[in-house]
């Protein structure tokens, strides 16, 4: 089996397809159907069936017909088809049969020093690929190489990358995917066609989410699919996981939003909300009593932030002044916390700020 | 004779004394033949280790308990070479990537993938999967994390990993979502309570309740800390009184000394022994943010409330200095000299008010 | 003592074979010469012939030049060899040398080649070399015109008497060797032997084997050089290559070495019986244990099984963080534990002995010596003393290098700077006056770091200001700024920090250990903490720290000396503080040790399976208390150690030590005495408390330096 193609999702979809000719797969037949994770049963299989990117999808249909592809750069949010967009679009263009052999999917937990980008992907690129199928209808005569993440690649490799994307334009076309568009260096940019990718919208996110508890036999009521909607953020891919664990934990038994928000780590309205009260009764030991007892309970500081973030910004009785002081003291937080600090500390300095601004502001 | 923390562990998911929702959907999900990547995370000594341990018995029975522990070698890239041990049974094996400190991803790509590997030989068991089991997942480096989100996709049909940490804010949002969380949260002081007087009884012994809520109290909802308040009770008297002191741990109460040192006078003089004795705590390996924490809960307690918020405040701030920072001393230093300094003008102050 | 000094370079002159291991075992073993006489001879002998082979090779290659006259000395020591050159080829001895300048000359005339000189000239040195070697030989009293030894090698020490190592630590080793050179236990016994450079281990070493009547086997890194050379000689075309497989032969070398000696024990009893007491002595490691140090680690194990007699290491350990971590990578507590490895640590020389000594060679050489000068004042031995930092040979070094010249220049006024060379003419030397309040904290080769790192402390916490007046035009700060006026500063902090030979990290780990005593009010001192937090704050990220670590150290520093409130005047320079001491930086230590007993902890509590964190802060606390029953013999002594706070007032911070104390510094702490620790514990874990035992002895690392405050 060839070492570097192995992206999860080819193989896998590779697996399900062409279970007959399975040679090197892992999967054994029988535990295939519970072991796919539904993100990637569900992707699209088309560029058609991608949802939402109504102007991404109008793009590359065009060059699909012309069987030609310039050097795609997708950014956008996670979950919002950037990776189903491209490995889709590969299949239409290679069919099923050609797909493993035109398309390398490079991760950025793969190793993708310099030397990864100068020797894996310079020996990919250099066969020279044809211009037919083996069935004989034609296909574009080049490669693709998917680089997720390609935000995570050091700036080193990401110039090697430039040097390499021009010399092999002839055998392949690359695909850039990554969150920020600002941490792609400005040549490996500007030698790409950029799409962004949008979040999902609600109706969007809906319609997939039930049309895949429907295919999935599982039961799912209103309200777990709003929280499915409120937890993932318009990311697809954390509501389908989302679901699929839920479905787990609950066999055969409706999913409710609690079931939802347990599964997302998310902290219920009225633990913050008590915590808000504490903080206006200026009582510094209920306080540590109230945080302690929210960190005893396992809730995360980052989801309480979020969480804490939305519910303060809505709130009336404070002045702008005094959101603007604890939205600073919030940022500040949330950096400490990425820095690894202990949690009940920085908890602990963020609900001070916020009872001070709410009893002395 | 072993501590009353592993001899009471409890051994299978109906045995588990709190969570019992909880452990009836994981039994569920185990007998259904198969799970996703779970990531078990909660505070420490909520027993999060034993509901995992618990679950691993429900999927191959008491196979699982039979442990060795073994030395793994790994090379990294720069031909470092290092060795992390693990405790492993014939389905499961468990591993510290931490131990190794910076090198942890070469560990974890490594290990499952030997592991991953192996079982494929092996083909008698009945699962068709080996668990891996990563503790104190919250420590890995973020370069390890991000290839552990790949490995986990990539070995997905041989083993699943159960990854197990105290928050999931260090843990990076890819893994998060490829794993089903399992939240366990601290049991209630009485649930502490009722565990501490069961343990007891099967101990032959009779514990009183005031005590039991006593001791859960001061173990502050944490379970194996409880546990081993009470064995150290009963070892210092027996039969229980119910006004009994309980045991601390011996650093504690030297770092109660020492914040109380800081409160009765300050002074460079003072700082000077507190930074002895804040030398003295490292070197018994006490970490930096333990003390930290610990310095602050007793400092509070002689503080009034604007002092409060600056106090916290300022620890907040040089806790998460002494996270990212070499020398942590200097960051200890820093919050106590800061300490001082606004404690001495805040009773300065308090006396010119008087005048 | 001839063969004592069968060491690297001796060893190799001699050795002409490949295994230079084996002339090494053959000289060793040699009967040992009636007299002392004969052994001197020769050893200078020697010595004076590797100075001229180097001294020739100079001027061959000088000479091609046509610079003769620059080279009068060298010219001199020759000339009377050109006169006898047959002499040659007449002893057995001399057949030796001469194969050693034949080599010498083989890598000479590569030189000469290069630069082009005549063909005939190698021969002719040859020559040279070996009748001037034999000329000596015959004359040997008359005096060369130049130095043939190092001091430090003539005054080497001949008896306990003479070492200046603390009387205990001799005792100690002596017990060491007299119970393990009787018992055969059923490892073989191993030492380690730590301490900084030049405290006097490999001179304790010898002098007592040599009191004891055994034999010592050294093993010496075997050099390149020979091996390449050789190559050269056989296939002379071709570029030469260096021997790529000389670090596999080192290591095989290595463990040759350990066996054959070890062998060699049991065959050796024609000899007369005091030869069969015998102790192997490593104190150079080859270099491939550094990179991989398992490959050592079995090479010990193996020698474990079959060895006999016991196995001396000899590790120096400084104050860089790297051979620290040298001795943990090469001795990892477990392997000491499996091995039964012994552990004796050597402090620095105390000042008396070492004043002592000094003087003793000082008055010797001015007497007998090559040059008469007047012997130097008691002040300026004791000035050397200090300034090595209890280094002996570091201290003798420089003395004779100092005496080189008249001794007038040793006044501390006049030091020269150490990286000065000898021959320098004065004129140059003084031409240089500009850099002279630079000079001031310089020294003749003392230990630079030390020295430069007291001095440039006192600097920056003692912060002296210049007279405003003689800055006008000094800009004025804002009214409301008023409080954080300061006059100018004398020094540049940046300055300081670059001539402490450190880095800043390093430098405000120092600073932050003695800033506190320098300070008299609280808010300055939270402002100056403050400022270290800021320093270590900015380094934090490992890929820029190279580059942060400078501005660091200025925050650090200068934060340090704006804070001191109390001295931001030019009038207050000179009052309050009077002399302070200063100390080393705990937290190295403090941190190894945690990371030691971390380490521990987590081998002898295998079984609990603990993440560290818990076992050390909730099991490891509440085992000691629970007394439940351990199952090895080693986790009950290490609980102990572990969970043991110091209850004083005034808990690890020592008492502070002055000048005085030094001095009269002849009765050790008594905590000294646990340091050697011979386990007999037949169980296979044996006590683990060996990172604990020294909490002590940080208290002989504080050390003192002169007032600044004058």
């Amino acid at each position: 089996m060839h070492a570097f193609l192995k992206g999860g999702s080819a193989a896998l979809e590779r697996a399900k397809e062409k279970s007959a000719s399975s040679s090197g797969d892992k999967e054994e037949p029988a535990k295939k159907t519970r072991q796919v994770p539904w993100v990637e049963k569900y992707r699209p299989r088309s560029v058609d069936d991608v949802a939402y990117q109504d102007e991404v999808v109008a793009v590359l249909k065009k060059s699909l017909q012309c069987s030609d592809l310039p050097n795609l750069l997708f950014y956008g949010p996670p979950g919002t088809g950037k990776t189903s967009t491209i490995l889709a679009a590969a299949r239409d263009l290679f069919g099923p049969e050609m797909f493993r052999n035109r398309v390398l999917e490079l991760n950025a937990s793969d190793e993708r020093g310099i030397s990864v980008v100068r020797d894996k992907v310079k020996r990919f690129s250099q066969h020279t690929a044809s211009g037919t199928r083996p069935d004989g209808k034609p296909c574009p005569p080049f490669k693709i190489i998917i680089l997720d993440e390609a935000d995570s690649m050091t700036s080193p490799a990401q110039a090697a990358l430039r040097r390499t994307m021009e010399k092999e334009t002839k055998t392949t076309r690359f695909c850039l995917i990554c969150n920020y568009v600002s941490r792609i260096i400005e040549p490996i940019a500007s030698r790409c066609a950029k799409f962004r990718f949008k979040p999902l919208s609600e109706e969007t996110l809906t319609k997939r989410l039930l049309g895949i508890c429907e295919k999935e036999n599982v039961s799912c009521d209103d309200e777990g699919i709003k929280a499915l909607l409120r937890t993932s953020e318009g990311d697809l891919r954390k509501a389908i996981t989302y679901l699929q664990s839920a479905s787990r934990l609950k066999v055969e038994e409706t999913i409710t939003e609690a079931d939802i928000n347990e599964i997302a780590g998310v902290v219920p309205d009225e633990v913050l909300d008590d915590l808000i009260m504490i903080c206006s009764s200026d009582s510094y030991e209920k306080l540590d009593t109230g945080l302690r007892g929210l960190i005893n309970d396992g809730y995360s500081a980052s989801q309480v932030i979020t969480q804490l973030h939305e519910k303060l910004i809505e709130k009336e009785d404070l002045t702008d002044k005094q959101k603007a002081v604890i939205f600073e003291k919030l940022a500040v937080v949330d950096k400490c916390l990425i820095d690894g600090a202990d949690e009940y500390l920085q908890l602990m300095a963020l609900f001070t700020t916020i009872m001070h601004q709410i009893c002395h502001g | 004779m072993s501590l009353w923390v592993d001899k009471h562990r409890p051994n299978s998911l109906n045995k588990l004394d709190f969570h019992k929702e909880q452990a009836a959907h994981l039994k569920k999900l185990v007998n259904s033949g198969d799970f996703p990547h779970l990531i078990v995370y909660g505070p420490s000594g909520v027993g999060k280790k034993t509901r995992i341990m618990c679950l691993l018995r429900e999927l191959y029975g008491s196979g699982v308990e039979k442990l060795r522990i073994e030395q793994h070698n790994f090379t990294t890239p720069s031909k470092k070479k290092m060795d992390i041990s693990t405790i492993s049974s014939n389905y499961h094996i468990e591993v510290n990537p931490s131990d190794v400190g910076n090198n942890d991803r070469v560990v974890i790509q490594e290990l499952i993938k030997t592991v991953a590997q192996t079982n494929q030989l092996e083909t008698s068991s009945q699962k068709s999967f080996k668990v891996v089991i990563l503790t104190e997942v919250d420590r890995l480096s973020v370069d390890a994390q991000h290839a552990l989100r790949r490995t986990m996709e990539k070995y997905m049909a041989t083993c699943r990993l159960i990854l197990c940490c105290n928050s999931t804010s260090k843990v990076i949002p890819a893994i998060r979502s490829r794993c089903l969380g399992v939240r366990v949260a601290a049991p209630s002081i009485e649930q502490i309570g009722q565990i501490l007087q069961s343990v007891c009884k099967k101990e032959g012994l009779s514990l009183p309740l005031e005590l039991a809520t006593k001791i859960a109290k001061k173990s502050n909802r944490n379970l194996r800390r409880a546990l081993l308040m009470c064995e150290a009770c009963r070892v210092q008297q027996y039969p229980f009184r119910p006004d009994q002191e309980v045991t601390e741990p011996d650093w504690e109460l030297y770092l109660k000394e020492t914040a109380n040192l800081i409160v009765e006078q300050q002074s460079p003089k003072r700082l000077l022994e507190v930074r002895a004795r804040l030398y003295e705590l490292i070197t018994h390996c006490i970490p930096a943010d333990v003390i930290m924490r610990g310095l602050l809960q007793e400092l509070v307690k002689n503080c009034d409330g604007e002092l409060k918020l600056e106090v916290v405040q300022s620890a907040a701030y040089y806790e998460h200095r002494l996270q990212t920072g070499q020398k942590a001393i200097y960051h200890l230093e820093a919050f106590v000299a800061k300490f001082m300094a606004i404690y001495k003008r805040f009773f300065e102050e308090g006396i010119a008010d008087l005048f | 003592m001839n063969k004592f000094e069968m060491k690297s370079d001796g060893g190799n002159s001699f050795a002409d074979n490949e295994d230079s291991n084996d002339s090494v075992i053959d000289l060793a073993s040699s009967p040992e010469l009636s007299t002392q006489k004969p052994d001197k001879k020769r050893k200078r002998d020697k010595s004076i012939l590797q100075s001229i082979n180097c001294k020739n090779s100079a001027k061959w290659v000088t000479s091609s030049f046509g610079d003769f006259d620059a080279f009068d000395c060298f010219a001199a020591s020759s000339r009377p060899a050109k006169s006898a050159p047959k002499r040659a080829n007449t002893t057995s001895s001399s057949q030796s040398i001469l194969k050693v300048s034949k080599s010498a000359t083989t890598s000479i005339s590569n030189t000469a080649d290069q630069s082009k000189a005549s063909k005939t000239t190698p021969q002719i040195n040859s020559e040279q070399v070996s009748s001037s070697g034999d000329r000596c030989w015959l004359s040997g009293k008359k005096r060369p015109a130049y130095e043939s030894e190092l001091w430090s090698d003539k005054y080497a020490p001949n008896n306990q008497g003479d070492l200046a190592v603390h009387k205990k630590k001799i005792s100690d080793l002596e017990t060491w060797f007299q119970t393990h050179l009787k018992a055969q236990a059923k490892l073989p016994p191993i030492l380690i032997l730590t301490g900084q450079a030049g405290t006097g281990k490999s001179a304790t070493v010898k002098v007592l084997s040599r009191e004891l009547k055994c034999d010592v086997q050294e093993w010496s890194n075997p050099v390149g050089s020979d091996r390449v050379w050789k190559k050269r000689d056989e296939f002379s075309t071709g570029p030469y290559q260096y021997d790529d497989i000389q670090t596999e032969s080192q290591l095989v070398q290595f463990q040759h070495f350990l066996l054959r000696a070890n062998k060699y024990n049991k065959l050796d009893i024609f000899g007369d019986g005091n030869t069969e007491k015998k102790i192997i002595l490593v104190e150079e490691f080859p270099n491939v244990f550094y990179r991989d140090a398992s490959a050592f680690h079995e090479t010990l194990r193996k020698y474990a099984h079959v060895g006999k007699c016991p196995l001396v290491f000899i590790v120096s350990d400084s104050t860089s963080r790297d051979s620290a971590s040298c001795e943990r990578l090469l001795f990892p507590k477990t392997l000491q534990q499996d091995l039964r490895i012994d552990n004796i640590s050597f402090n620095p020389i105390a000042l008396t002995s070492l004043t002592k000594v000094l003087t003793r060679i000082a008055t010797k050489e001015a007497s007998q010596g090559l040059h008469k000068f007047t012997a130097p004042t008691h002040a300026i031995l004791e000035s050397i003393a200090m300034s090595s930092a209890g280094d002996i040979r570091g201290a003798i070094n420089t003395l004779q290098f100092a005496c080189l010249r008249d001794t007038k220049d040793l006044l501390p006024s006049a030091l020269v700077k150490g990286k000065q060379p000898v021959k320098k003419p004065r004129g140059k030397a003084k031409s240089k006056s500009s850099d002279k309040k630079d000079s001031d904290l310089a020294s003749i080769g003392g230990r630079d770091t030390s020295l430069f790192l007291f001095r440039a402390l006192g600097k920056i916490l003692y912060c002296k200001r210049d007279d405003p007046s003689a800055h006008p035009d000094e800009p004025k700060l804002a009214v409301h700024l008023q409080e954080h006026h300061r006059d100018p500063l004398i020094i540049n902090p940046e300055d300081v920090v670059e001539k402490s030979h450190l880095s800043g990290d390093y430098f405000s780990a120092y600073l932050h250990q003695n800033y506190m005593e320098f300070f008299t009010d609280l808010d300055d001192i939270a402002r100056a903490s403050q400022y270290l937090s800021d320093a270590d704050h900015l380094t934090e990220d490992w890929a820029s720290r190279s580059v942060l670590q400078q501005y660091a150290a200025s925050v650090a520093t200068r934060g340090i000396i704006h804070a001191n409130s109390a001295r931001a005047r030019f009038s207050s320079a000179g009052s309050g503080l009077g002399w302070k001491p200063l100390h080393k930086p705990q937290w190295y230590t403090a941190i190894k040790q945690a990371r030691d007993s971390c380490e521990s902890a987590r081998c002898l509590f295998k079984e609990y399976a603990w993440t560290p964190e818990i076992l050390q802060t909730e099991i490891l606390p509440y085992l000691s208390v629970i007394n439940t029953t351990l199952h090895q013999p080693g986790q009950a002594s290490f609980l102990q150690e572990f969970c043991r706070f110091s209850k004083l007032k005034i808990p690890g911070r020592s008492e502070k030590l002055d000048e005085k104390d030094v001095d009269t510094d002849e009765s050790p702490p008594p905590s000294q005495s646990m340091e050697i620790k011979s386990v007999q514990d037949d169980d296979e874990f044996v006590s683990n408390s060996q990172s604990k035992v020294r909490t002590a002895q940080e208290e002989e690392e504080e050390l003192i330096i002169e007032d600044f405050d004058d």
